[in-house]
């Protein structure tokens, strides 16, 4: 859940996009340990904050909602993909646990795709 | 002065005839006799409209004489633009070193007159940009990106013409484009591009990701194509898509414009140069990509006649910054409005286009360069 909480400049951030969106973009990498993370607007106005648990790299994205498994992943506003399995705020969000909801089936969303 | 094989079997003429003279470059291509049909067209207009691009001061058209492509209709359309058109085949001049002759005499006929051009002021319509992503990440769609769709906006407002491609990252955010377009033709037309370039990925069976998108994009956090299109679309500002065209042929009025053709550099550039494009900018996210110096995408390099503004946006890739124009990623750092980096992507444009050489054109990457064209059918 979203907390408001002021920025502080030693913390992480994460930007939302769009008001819709169910993922932020991370500007920081998240340690193990995990970490509070500030979110903000595309033009940096603070709004909340979410806890990330995990190891999330530089770039990547969170969830700032809980997504249920088949439920759309929102960014800019619109679907960029599909939940493969159910998704707690502040968990890393990519390529294990979302799909194409164009190109390839839900079930290769968590296949051997190397990186 | 560019110097135009009709044929790929005129390639070997076409870099001895340019060998040494300077401001001569010899385009060559991948055109064979073994195409068909559409192809031809689409290669005989392209040939035409590189040698009507406006960084093409002089053309010289050379053959074998016995070429699919129709070496006078090439000729009679470049020089309606005005410009010095010449042809030499291996037929007229009945051998291949009195061929070679023949080309550098003219060559070197037009240096001089080449050399006396002076630039004058003309009004941003006679201006046509690319916009082109590449090595994308998240970072693209949160800085460069946006910023350039902000320049973008802003030229077409002041009457520029602006071009995109790479119909196979528009696959997710096709919708976004067809809600602009400015008639029914041309959001037909981009939709059913799009379409056909997800059609053909389907029909392999093959999960795309790996290739679109990209290992390196996977690296940077884009999860899937509908991610990286609705990230990249932002490069096309906000304005009326008014054109969208074939490669090989060029918008039929101005404003913003789309021309199929999937996302392959080489091809890109040839496509845009021959749609009229006298530059490029070109966003990238970050990751191995960003540090190639040159050009990434490209097995050739770039082209001479469409000079490319480099924008990067990763603020993590500060070793690469020095290969690039224009560094984007202070809109992450909060140092830099997206405003502000608009405005020094215009500015960028404008010198440019007045004859400030880019990064890349100040270290071009030299290598052996031959061009492939886009087809689509068979190779007989």
């Amino acid at each position: 859940m979203i907390t408001a909480t002021p920025t502080d400049s030693d913390r992480c951030v994460a930007i939302l996009a769009h008001c819709d969106d169910n993922v932020a973009t991370l500007l920081a990498d998240i340690p193990a340990d995990g970490a509070v993370v500030d979110l903000v607007q595309q033009d940096l106005t603070h709004i909340g904050s979410i806890q990330c648990a995990a190891p999330i790299p530089f770039g990547h994205k969170t969830a700032v909602r809980s997504i249920p498994r088949g439920a759309d992943i929102v960014k800019f506003g619109a679907v960029i993909g599909v939940a493969t399995e159910s998704i707690c705020v502040g968990q890393h969000v990519h390529i294990q646990n979302v799909a194409s909801a164009r190109l390839g089936t839900p079930e290769s969303g968590s296949s051997d795709a190397k990186h | 002065m560019l110097v135009l094989p009709v044929g790929q079997c005129a390639n070997e003429l076409a870099a001895r005839v340019a060998a040494g003279i300077p401001a001569a470059y010899p385009f060559l291509h991948t055109q064979p006799c073994a195409h068909l049909g559409e192809d031809n067209t689409a290669a005989q207009h392209c040939l035409i409209g590189l040698g009507r691009n406006p960084n093409a001061a002089a053309v010289l058209l050379v053959g074998v004489g016995c070429e699919a492509l129709d070496a006078d209709d090439i000729m009679d359309d470049m020089a309606a633009t005005g410009k010095p058109v010449h042809c030499v085949t291996l037929e007229s001049a009945g051998d291949f070193e009195r061929a070679v002759t023949e080309g550098r005499r003219w060559l070197r006929a037009q240096s001089e007159a080449v050399a006396r051009l002076h630039r004058e002021p003309v009004s941003l319509s006679s201006l046509t940009v690319a916009v082109k992503c590449g090595g994308s990440d998240t970072t693209s769609a949160l800085a460069g990106n946006p910023a350039i769709g902000r320049a973008v906006d802003d030229f077409i407002d002041r009457g520029a013409s602006v071009v995109f491609s790479e119909t196979t990252e528009l696959i997710g955010a096709e919708h976004l484009l067809a809600d602009r377009a400015a008639t029914d033709t041309v959001r037909r037309t981009l939709l059913e591009a799009v379409h056909r370039a997800e059609e053909r990925i389907r029909t392999t069976g093959v999960d795309p990701r790996g290739i679109q998108p990209t290992p390196g994009n996977i690296r940077g956090g884009l999860t899937t194509l509908e991610e990286k299109s609705l990230g990249g679309v932002l490069k096309t500002g906000t304005r009326p898509l008014q054109s969208a065209f074939a490669w090989g042929s060029r918008a039929d009025v101005p404003g913003l414009a789309f021309m199929d053709c999937p996302a392959n550099v080489p091809q890109l550039l040839i496509g845009w140069a021959a749609a009229g494009a006298t530059l490029l900018v070109f966003s990238v996210g970050g990751g191995v990509p960003a540090r190639i110096p040159s050009l990434i995408g490209t097995n050739v390099g770039g082209l001479p006649l469409l000079p490319i503004v480099k924008v990067l946006s990763n603020p993590r890739e500060t070793d690469a910054r020095r290969f690039f124009d224009i560094y984007a990623g202070t809109i992450l750092e909060q140092s830099e409005s997206l405003d502000h980096v608009a405005g020094r992507i215009t500015a960028a444009v404008l010198e440019t286009a007045s004859g400030t050489e880019t990064l890349y054109e100040q270290h071009p990457w030299p290598g052996h360069q031959i061009w492939e064209l886009l087809t689509h059918g068979p190779t007989v």
